[in-house]
């Protein structure tokens, strides 16, 4: 974009049936995905109480993970996230199509977003990656995570479990399109 | 109550600060949301509408048209179709045609989505979705001239300081204090129409008659 001569003056409209991709709407962060009917499914995941819950799927569902609950979404991000912003997810089955949107609910009090690790074994929290988002962007943290990842999955010990040894499993990013053979294999096993 | 439990089973007369992971879907608590409640720093509107694919209709209003959006070119119409997030940029003055009687100016972004109806049923969601205001951030109830988009009236209502709860109040007193002023534009002269508020539910046959209008 240059010299914003392409910002809009009012508002901003995305088609749900576009590309998979990030789209920022002033202090909202979107994300607008679709997946086949048959695709490995898009669940939301939450450490409550120092367990894994996993939202069940429902044809429609709108969810809300309040600043502060690590989460993740299962075959579509390889890692936890916890945030300072809110974070909405928007399920619709239709005949053609999953439709899963995503809010970021950013803005000047959402200062930080964290990535890490859970051990599967004993839910040690692993490799924790911190990002700024106050001074990269909300938009940043999910164009920059592949650089941990990759650095999580060439590390045996940051991988080793410090408290039990469990090894975790290899993972991966948020574009899929970008997914090594050995990541694409781990986005559809968790 | 087990972890399991705080997802999965939510009883609705909980108080809302303790339920952050519920499907805000679910049949026992989409009513809760048919105005506005707020949902850890998001306020959320939820809405069962008439949706297909290529319209939204709203049983009480009738056809949910074009939202308008003033910009320095004017009246800019966005056209609300399903399957499009709309977001209505902060600070941009908006309405909608025969649902609210005002401009609308948040502070806030407003985020719009609408979802068709599941197979084999009429209604679909209707999704608003905005930050929860704090501090000095807030929103007014504004009118232009319909003739010459003179500014004439506006009424700040300072959410941030008073609560979601004072919402409604404000604008029902807003659009009253409104309606009892000369409404005859300054600069062009044109005489504009009542106000009338969101809800039809306290129409009078003048409301009723505004709310045809414009």
């Amino acid at each position: 974009m240059s010299a914003g001569l392409k910002e809009p003056v009012l508002g901003y409209d995305v088609p749900l049936e576009g590309p998979n991709g990030w789209h920022e709407a002033n202090r909202y962060l979107l994300w607008t995905g679709h997946f086949a009917l048959d695709a490995p499914p898009v669940a939301l995941q939450e450490r409550i109480d120092g367990r894994t819950e996993t939202l069940p799927l429902r044809k429609r569902s709108l969810s809300l993970v309040p600043a502060g609950t690590p989460h993740r979404l299962t075959h579509l991000a390889g890692f936890w996230r916890t945030s300072d912003a809110d974070f909405l997810v928007l399920r619709a089955e239709l005949p053609e199509a999953v439709y899963v949107s995503l809010y970021v609910s950013s803005g000047p009090l959402h200062h930080t977003d964290r990535l890490f690790w859970i051990c599967p074994a004993c839910g040690t929290e692993l490799a924790p990656w911190v990002y700024d988002v106050g001074r990269y962007g909300a938009l940043a943290f999910w164009e920059r995570l592949r650089e941990p990842v990759r650095a999580f999955n060439a590390d045996p010990v940051a991988r080793t479990c410090p408290g039990c040894g469990a090894v975790h499993p290899t993972a991966y990013a948020w574009d899929a399109e970008e997914d090594t053979p050995e990541e694409r294999l781990a986005r559809a096993a968790w | 109550m087990s972890s399991m439990s705080k997802i999965t089973t939510i009883e609705i007369d909980d108080s809302l600060d303790k339920l952050g992971d519920w499907d805000f879907f679910d049949e026992k608590v989409i009513g809760k949301f048919s105005g506005f409640k707020a949902a850890s720093g998001n306020v959320l509107g939820l809405r069962r509408r008439i949706i297909d694919r290529e319209s939204i209709y709203d049983e009480k209003k009738g056809p949910y048209g074009d939202m308008h959006e003033l910009g320095p070119g004017g009246i800019h119409l966005v056209n609300m179709v399903p399957m499009k997030f709309h977001v209505t940029r902060a600070g941009t003055s908006h309405r909608v045609p025969h649902s609210f009687g005002y401009w609308h100016i948040n502070d806030l972004d407003e985020v719009y989505v609408a979802i068709p109806a599941p197979e084999g049923e009429t209604r679909g969601h209707f999704v608003v979705v905005m930050q929860k205001p704090v501090g000095k951030e807030g929103e007014s109830f504004a009118w232009y001239c319909e003739n010459c988009l003179l500014l004439i009236d506006e009424y700040r209502f300072d959410h941030g300081r008073l609560g979601l709860s004072e919402f409604w109040r404000a604008e029902m007193e807003a659009v009253t204090r409104h309606n009892a002023t000369d409404r005859r534009c300054p600069e062009c002269g044109h005489v504009n129409p009542l106000a009338y508020p969101w809800n039809t539910v306290k129409d009078t046959p003048a409301l009723t008659a505004a709310r045809r209008h414009w």
